[in-house]
């Protein structure tokens, strides 16, 4: 599948989703100009520690890279909606297509 | 602390008084002293809840001593220090460091652990625990040992 036609598809999707309410619109911003873009967050959660355990947040988003072609660790997301912030800590899934990254909100 | 109580329990309690000391008014680098509890206890590390999540003190296994010099009822015990802090990309080893500083520097200082019959009571590790991708917390796990005699 060409980069063209895998970014269509990703593209009508992100669209569905956002009419949805499944996806959010976001300001992307690492420090250059912030970029207006479409997200789909997924919220999950973690524990560390045995005794004492701390229950904490993994949080997950996703990008179009028609929109945000190179997200950086350490970048911020900007939920439009309700200003929830997050910084972007590790990539973990990067296609033609959408990057997909952990997010941070410590 | 009522007398009656185990030793071993009263060892907990010794613990979490000395570990309640840790303020950063008292010269440590953190408040981690600010919330210590001797029961299990799970924190969400989101936004409402204070920088410094509880520290646990659990006393864990005991067992005969090996020390073959010892008195014969004499028995030993570990204890596990969970301290947790929130933290983000920037902080965490840092305060997970300071965690460690002032824990070490707590427990060597003398405590009351006479009147309670437990001797060489002594921290005998501290570990950073991995933190997973996206936690906004850091935890530090801390293993030491006592010698009691039971009542």
């Amino acid at each position: 599948m060409s980069n063209a036609g895998l970014s269509s598809i990703d593209a009508r999707v992100m669209a569905s989703m956002l009419r949805a309410g499944l996806a959010d619109a976001a300001v992307y911003s690492d420090g250059v100009s912030p970029v207006n873009c479409s997200v789909m967050i997924e919220r999950d959660t973690q524990i560390i520690g045995e005794s004492g355990q701390v229950v904490g947040q993994k949080t997950s988003v996703v990008f179009l890279r028609a929109e945000v072609p190179k997200p950086k660790q350490r970048a911020t997301v900007t939920v439009t909606a309700n200003g929830e912030q997050w910084t972007l800590e590790s990539k973990f899934f990067e296609d033609e297509s959408i990057s997909q990254w952990i997010l941070n909100r410590g | 602390m009522a007398s009656s109580d185990p030793v071993t329990w009263q060892l907990a309690l010794v613990i979490q008084a000395q570990l309640q000391t840790v303020l950063s008014a008292s010269g440590f680098y953190t408040d981690i002293g600010t919330t210590v509890v001797v029961e299990d206890v799970q924190t969400s590390s989101d936004d409402s809840i204070p920088d410094f999540l509880p520290v646990v003190v659990h006393v864990d296994k005991t067992q005969r001593t090996t020390d073959p010099t010892a008195n014969k009822r004499q028995r030993s015990v570990e204890f596990i220090i969970g301290a947790g802090v929130r933290a983000n990309l920037d902080n965490a080893m840092l305060l997970a460091h300071q965690i460690i500083a002032d824990i070490e520097k707590v427990m060597d200082r003398q405590a009351p652990y006479a009147p309670i019959n437990v001797r060489s009571a002594k921290l005998l590790s501290c570990e950073i625990i991995k933190r997973p991708e996206g936690m906004n917390a850091i935890v530090v796990q801390c293993t030491g040992t006592a010698n009691y005699l039971p009542s």
